[in-house]
Order: C-alpha cells, then structure tokens, then sequence
C-alpha cells in the first residue's frame, strides 16, 4: 500500500513538474500558431528560410519558457557554501541580509536567451545586410539614378503608419516599431524594434516576414488598381552598362554620405555597403562568398529562432498584436502605392519613358518585389521585361528603408 | 493623445524630407561620379585604340602592303580564319556589334583560343553559374 502512495506522489511530482502543470492556456495557443507557421514555411514554402527558425523558436518557448529565460543569482549563505567548498577560493559577489552574509552565485540562462542577445544588441541584423549587400548587384541603380525616387517614394508607408499606430493608442516608439514594417525589410524591422519597442519584437517580426512572403498576393492588385493599361505596356530603354570603377566607388560614396547626414542609420547602411565593396572589389572572394552563405545562414538561423522565443503567449495574443498586424498590412499597401503613384509621377515626366510599375519595386523585398512587378507587365505586355529596371528602386528600398530607420532612431531612440 | 499626434506629423514630414534628400543628394553624385568615370574611360580607351591602330597600321604597311590594300577594297571583311563554323563567326559578330554599336567595329580575324580550362577552373565556373 505505501509502495502504490509513494508511485502515486511520483506520478503527481512528475505531472507538476512538467510542462502540463506550468503551462498556461495562451502557450498552448501559441504552440497551435507555430505548427501554423511551419505548415505555411514548409508547404506554402512562404519565406520558409526565416518563417521555420521563428516558428520552432516560438514552439520551444511556449513548451519550455525556461529555454528563453536569462541567468539568475542564487543566494547561498557564505557558511554553508564554504562547508560544503572547503579550501575553494571563493570570488562571487556578496549580499548582506537581515546581518547574515550570502553569496551571489549565478546561475546559467536558457540557449535562447543567449541567442537573443544578438538581436538585443542590435547584432544580427547589421550581419544579414552584410551577407545581403554582398549579394546584391547595384548595377541597375547605379545605371538609372532616378530609381533612388522609388526607393525613397515606397518609404513613405512607414511614416503615414507611425500617424495611424498613434491614432490607435500605440506609445511614438511602439508606433515607429510597427510603422517600419512598410519597409517591407525584416532585419530593419527586426533592428529597429530591438532598439525601440523591444517587447513588440515578436509580433512585428512575424507579421514583416509574413508581408514580405504575401508581397505576390498583396501588390498586384494595388498595381492595378493605380495604373492604366497603356501605362503598364510601357517598354523601357535597355540599360546601359556599368565599369567595375563605378561599382567599386558606389558602396564607398554611399556609406560617406548616409554615414555624414544619418549617423542612425550608419551600421545598417555601412555593413550593406561592405558588403556589396567586397563583391564587386573581387579581391576578397573568400570572404565575399562566407557572408553571402554560411555567415547569412548561420545569423539566419539565430536571429529566427530568437525572434521566434519572443512570442510567448502572453506576449503575442493580446489587443495589440491584431493592431500592429493590422497596421502592418496598411503600411505595406501604402509604400507599394506611394511607389506606384511616383512612378506614374516619373512616367509623365519622361513623357512616357518609365513604366510606373516599377515604383511598386521600392518596397525592399529583394528580389520579390521586382520579380511583381516583371511579372504584372508580361501579363499586359508579354514582350516586356521589368526585372532589371525594377531592381533598381528594389535595391534603392534597402538603402532608403535603413535611412527611414535612422531617421526613426535618431528622432525617437 | 494630441502631444503624440503632433510629434506623428512632425516624423512624417521629417522623415520624407529626409529620406528624399539624402536619396536625391545620392542620385547627384552618383550621376557626377558615373559621368566622370565614363568620360575618362573613354579618354583611355580612345588613346589606347588610337596607339594600336597606329602601330597595327605601321606593322600592315612594313610587311604586307598590297594585302591591305586588297583588304580595304573588299566590302566585307574576311572573318572566317577557316577553323571556325559560319554561324559562330555570325554570333560573334553580332554580339560585338551590339556591344560597340553597329558598323564602329570592324573584326579582322577569328581565332580559337588554345587555352583551355584546367580541372579547376572549370570547377569553379560550374559552381558559380550552377545556380542560373
């Protein structure tokens, strides 16, 4: 009889302990969220390279919150420490309480949470523009100037979404956090929440990413809408071509003068910019290729899983987190029309010349965002190829989503 | 609430300000700098054209000079060394044209390059291009 009461009080110290007895509703919520998330990366294969770490980051979190949570100190009194210690030479930190002297030993945190001090820092996403700016050829930027207009045009999203968050309750930095979605930008999303409204981290992550996945489905129809069929038939004029002096000298022009103007917006910009001076250098092919592949891939890696170990339940499902997907959504729609309505502006100027459907491009959203606007203008015009003449407001939307951050941070931070 | 709202309209047109400047500032110097790095490569190209065209000329009338005059008298170059197909010698043409403009060019003679890739290299050329 005592052996079955004592398999009993097991039984229930084991229950307690588990995650059954600790969890609350809203984690389990949570939990079902995630297997949404990974459904979505791995069947709709939407934005799967950072959708499945945030979706496994928020599952962990949610069964095992401890795996998130930072090192503590325990406090053991010095005379019981140096019993069960003798001859050690102690340094821990000292507390004297109520005259009796403890010790401050501390004690290790969960692997995300020492995953998460990347993003805490403002480490991760400056080394994904790294691998990004590595990646990227401003070849039809630098060709086509004019596409800077675009870029910069798509950027005013952000600015009209800070008003409207403000408008629905949010505080000037959780409003400058959700309004920077409209970059359609995840590590500027995720770099400047860090640094502005380090608790929305969570929700603005998964709902930039979640854009920038759907920018197939939520531009073509704004594009639509906002052009005639004349002006999406539109051919534009090949470009020229570029030397490797001018590609070589663009990064270097333009880390000066953001860096000059915009000291916020120096880290993204100068690591985007470092790494396109490494490409096109083409002396430093090695570690051109690392940051491009293993080193994005491995900060890829960290910066989704703990993006993801922020959205815990009583985190994520609250008022507020329907507000910032909503507002989310609103700031995308608005950059692809402000960018839209500039290119139109563009088109009358050039007496026809630019076909206003790459100003759409000026959402970030590389190279999504071009290949939309390509495939809109076959559709009119199946001889028409956009690709390359969109790629120039497409990278410009980098270069102006990092300055619209700086001038976020410098004016809210 | 209105403190807020005020401090929205003051980003909102801070923000544009500054974001179209220091993108229309960037669109300057990109277009002075492209400019300037054009103009002069075309100063080097046409000095470096001009030198060899100069001594090809000076080479010409030294050893062969009734060939060029037979040249110059045909209306359409030989391009065609005899080792290479019609229809390469044909694509070659046309993608020099499209890179130098049509009839600024003028291509003497064809010739398959003896060099061929070590084992590496075209590792590495498979690598790079695996992709596309």
């Amino acid at each position: 009889m005592e052996i079955l009461s004592k398999l009993w009080e097991s039984i229930l110290g084991i229950i307690a302990d588990s995650a059954f007895g600790a969890l609350d509703w809203r984690n389990y919520v949570m939990i079902l969220i995630s297997f949404l998330l990974i459904y979505l990366a791995i069947h709709k294969q939407y934005e799967p390279l950072v959708l499945l770490p945030i979706a496994v980051g928020m599952l962990l979190v949610n069964l095992c919150p401890g795996i998130a949570l930072g090192g503590k100190s325990e406090l053991i009194p010095v005379d019981v420490y140096k019993a069960q210690h003798p001859g050690e030479i102690v340094t821990y930190a000292k507390t004297v309480l109520d005259g009796v002297e403890y010790y401050n030993k501390p004690t290790s945190g969960g692997l995300l949470y020492y995953l998460y001090q990347g993003v805490k820092h403002g480490i991760y996403p400056p080394l994904i523009f790294l691998g990004i700016g590595a990646m990227t050829d401003f070849g039809p930027l630098i060709s086509n100037p004019k596409s800077f207009i675009l870029g910069a045009a798509a950027q005013i999203g952000i600015f009209i979404t800070f008003i409207g968050a403000i408008l629905l309750g949010f505080s000037p930095t959780e409003a400058g956090a959700i309004g920077i979605i409209g970059g359609a930008d995840g590590p500027t999303a995720i770099y400047v929440t860090s640094k502005l409204a380090e608790s929305l981290l969570g929700p603005i992550a998964v709902a930039a990413y979640s854009y920038m996945a759907l920018v197939p489905i939520i531009q073509p129809p704004i594009m639509r809408l906002l052009t005639t069929k004349e002006e999406r038939k539109i051919k534009m004029t090949q470009l020229r071509q570029v030397s490797k002096l001018e590609k070589i000298l663009f990064p270097i022009i333009v880390t000066v003068i953001v860096a000059l103007l915009l000291p916020d917006a120096t880290t993204l910009v100068g690591m985007l910019m470092f790494g396109n001076l490494m490409k096109e250098s083409g002396v430093v092919d090695r570690i051109a290729k690392t940051a491009q592949n293993e080193l994005m891939n491995i900060i890829t890696i960290f910066l989704g899983i703990s993006v993801g170990s922020t959205a815990t339940g009583t985190v994520f499902l609250t008022p507020k987190t329907l507000g910032i997907i909503a507002l989310g959504l609103f700031a995308f729609c608005m950059g692809t029309a402000c960018g839209v309505l500039f290119g139109k502006i563009m088109c009358k100027a050039t007496g026809g010349k630019v076909n206003p459907l790459i100003g759409s491009a000026g959402v970030s959203a590389v190279p999504m965002a071009a290949r939309v606007s390509q495939k809109v203008g076959q559709e009119e015009n199946p001889s028409n190829f956009l690709l390359m003449h969109a790629m120039g407001p497409n990278v410009a939307g980098v270069v102006g989503s990092a300055v619209a951050a700086g001038v976020l941070l410098s004016i809210l931070g | 609430m209105l403190e807020n709202l005020k401090l929205g309209l003051i980003i909102l047109l801070t923000g544009i300000v500054i974001v179209f400047t220091v993108l229309i500032l960037l669109i300057g110097i990109i277009k002075l700098y492209s400019s300037l790095v054009v103009s002069i490569q075309q100063t080097i190209d046409e000095k470096k054209h001009k030198k060899a065209e100069n001594e090809s000329k000076k080479a010409e009338a030294a050893v062969k000079p009734e060939i060029v005059e037979t040249a110059a008298a045909e209306p359409e170059p030989p391009v065609d060394d005899g080792t290479v197909p019609g229809e390469i010698v044909a694509a070659i043409a046309a993608a020099v044209e499209v890179i130098f403009g049509e009839g600024s060019v003028k291509i003497k003679s064809i010739k398959k390059s003896s060099k061929r890739r070590s084992v590496w290299k075209s590792a590495g050329v498979a690598e790079n291009t695996r992709s596309f």
